[in-house]
């Protein structure tokens, strides 16, 4: 599929984009930067532990650009490798913290946490061509009491609406019908417990992402309820399905409300939003499911990232935003 | 659907369960120019009548059908006598309402969504593996009458009106003709205009005895590979009041890989045919035409094909 090249009025926008920022830069880089997690995560200490690392990290990567030297790695207490992996990142290309003021949602892992969406501004050395800005995302991953295990890039793919118009075409509306027919196959093998078909279809790196409301009390009050996100494996997804299956004589699965969104950059890649309810034996309920499907392959198409969200919280149905999309940071921007 | 409903909902379906008499199967009555809401009907109302699920309460089953009684109950269908008047209303192309009435007595007033699925009782993985029986036995389609408006294209070539179209305008129901030397309009058969020729192919079939050797995508990352005539898959299309959408999706120098968007309205499904239509064939009476086919596609749950991209 061809790719529109960015035209003159682009560039000028680029350009005016990237006058903006220099001349706010003064201004961002001697700010702290703060990182308050909205969602995803109840235990508080190990929160503010994310919270206080996190800031005085991109902190000190602000500072560093304003005075034109290298981050404090070694003073943050990070592990090694994360030193290591960063000096690397700063010597290719030094970069600044776009926001200073951040909020975000935290995912649980096998491990710890991991915080997405960072937004960072590349700035390449003077002495290297620069022919465009270049705005990424960093996704930051910590052990279970809070502290830095890593720190990797991944594209922004929120700056590529251009491109995402110019991809409507005839292929496109071919493969987002079969799309719709994936994603019923994938509604069919819940429903016929296919274990199979989901080994099949799920990449062998594909992430599951699950939301659960968490409710507490505090002296007896009832609190604001909270998503807690956990990730699992693909592994680890089927084998607590494979239970499930095996204690639930009944299963049955709708989808509702199905969206299908394009990817702007990377035209192999679509993402598909569903209303779903489930019910099983003893057992219901509704939320919205997000699935990544890869159709490099249209005979077999694989699901790269699989989330599931309550669609209410404290009696109120989920806002837009906050329900997970194809406009969150998934990476796959840079084939 | 309000909690007062389900809770009167909830009684009349106890009262039901508990007087098994009553819920013995019935024909009930049921008149219709959808045949196939009519069979639903019949079966869908005998097995709730009859329901028995130990693992799913009647009421979980009709909530996650979205099968909504809005008046009445299936009790009182055994009131049903021969002045019982039966009428269906289609709303757009998401539900269906059906009523039965003594006079203004509503004895049942229902309402359920255009889902094939629930309407013909088969999931797509069943009614998939189906679609070569269905195509070759559907009957012979009546010849087409010819379209009263035409639109100019060239200063040769008209197009029928007005042009439905399929998501993008390119994707469009459009057949092309000419108008020969007695002023008759003729379906454009030419190769000098190949994409309005192969619209008017899958359109009407320009009496070629083309085989389509297709290959079908089925649940499971299966296949099934059959053949049938491009002349039987246009009947087809016509006995199910499929709406055929086509479009040019790729052209290389010897052959056209066309897009075929088969739409049922009243059973909410599509089909997606793919051809690979060599050039050289539109001079030929015979050939072979290689496809895909991907079928009965859900298309009731469809909010949108096109979702925005917006920066959170």
């Amino acid at each position: 599929m061809t790719l529109t090249v960015s035209t003159t009025d682009e560039r000028t926008t680029t350009m005016r984009k990237y006058l903006f920022v220099i001349a706010l830069l003064p201004s961002l880089l001697m700010a702290q930067v703060r990182l308050t997690i909205i969602d995803g995560i109840s235990n508080n200490s190990v929160k503010q532990a994310i919270e206080k690392n996190t800031s005085a990290l991109l902190t000190d990567i602000n500072d560093a650009q304003a005075a034109g030297r290298t981050p404090n790695f070694g003073s943050l207490n990070l592990p090694q490798s994360v030193q290591i992996s960063l000096s690397m990142l700063w010597e290719n290309s030094p970069f600044m913290v776009t926001e200073t003021d951040i909020q975000e949602r935290c995912l649980q892992t096998a491990t710890g946490y991991q915080v997405r969406n960072i937004s960072l501004q590349m700035l390449p050395r003077e002495a290297q061509n620069f022919n465009e800005e270049e705005y990424q995302e960093a996704v930051i991953s910590y052990d279970k009491q809070g502290r830095i295990e890593s720190f990797y890039l991944s594209l922004n793919m929120n700056l590529y609406k251009q491109v995402m118009n110019s991809n409507r075409g005839v292929e496109d509306l071919r493969r987002r019908q079969l799309i719709l027919d994936w994603t019923e196959r994938f509604r069919t093998s819940y429903n016929t417990k296919d274990i199979q078909f989901l080994d099949q279809v799920f990449s062998e790196d594909a992430l599951i992402i699950t939301g659960k409301v968490i409710r507490q009390t505090k002296s007896d009050v009832q609190l604001p309820e909270k998503i807690e996100y956990t990730k699992q494996t693909k592994n680890e997804y089927l084998t607590k399905l494979r239970r499930v299956f095996k204690n639930n004589s009944y299963i049955k699965v709708t989808f509702d409300d199905v969206q299908i969104s394009g990817h702007p950059v990377n035209p192999d890649i679509y993402g598909v939003t569903v209303h779903q309810g489930y019910t099983s034996s003893n057992y219901h309920d509704d939320g919205y499911l997000f699935l990544l499907w890869d159709f490099k392959n249209e005979d077999e198409p694989k699901i790269h990232v699989r989330t599931w969200q309550p669609d209410m919280l404290n009696g109120q149905p989920l806002q837009e935003e906050e329900i997970i999309s194809i406009n969150d940071d998934w990476g796959f921007g840079d084939e | 659907m309000k909690a007062n409903t389900y809770i009167i909902l909830s009684i009349l379906i106890s009262v039901c369960l508990l007087l098994p008499q009553s819920a013995a199967a019935k024909d009930i009555t049921c008149a219709s120019e959808y045949p196939h809401i009519c069979s639903f009907l019949q079966r869908y109302i005998a097995e709730c009548r009859e329901w028995k699920n130990p693992d799913l309460s009647l009421e979980r089953k009709l909530k996650d059908d979205k099968f909504l009684i809005l008046q009445g109950s299936f009790q009182r269908l055994d009131q049903t006598s021969d002045s019982t008047t039966f009428s269906v209303i289609r709303y757009d192309d998401k539900a269906y309402e059906a009523y039965w009435n003594n006079g203004t007595d509503t004895l049942l007033h229902i309402a359920f969504p255009i889902q094939y699925e629930l309407i013909l009782g088969l999931p797509q993985n069943e009614i998939e593996k189906q679609l070569q029986q269905y195509i070759e036995q559907a009957p012979q389609r009546e010849e087409l009458e010819l379209p009263y408006r035409m639109e100019k294209v060239t200063e040769t070539v008209y197009a029928t009106a007005p042009k439905q179209h399929y998501q993008l305008s390119e994707v469009n129901n459009q057949c092309f003709f000419l108008k020969d030397s007695d002023n008759q309009w003729v379906y454009l058969n030419d190769t000098a205009y190949a994409a309005y020729t192969i619209a008017n192919l899958f359109q009407q079939g320009l009496e070629r005895n083309y085989q389509m050797r297709i290959s079908q995508s089925l649940y499971g990352f299966k296949k099934q590979q059959f053949t049938v005539s491009l002349q039987q898959w246009l009947d087809y299309c016509a006995a199910e009041q499929l709406t055929c959408y086509v479009a040019i999706e790729q052209e290389t120098t010897d052959a056209m890989k066309v897009l075929i968007v088969a739409e049922s309205k009243d059973l909410a499904y599509n089909h997606i045919l793919s051809a690979l239509v060599p050039k050289d064939l539109l001079n030929k009476p015979t050939g072979t035409i290689l496809c895909k086919i991907n079928a009965f596609i859900p298309t009731h749950n469809l909010s949108t094909l096109y979702k925005e991209n917006k920066k959170k």
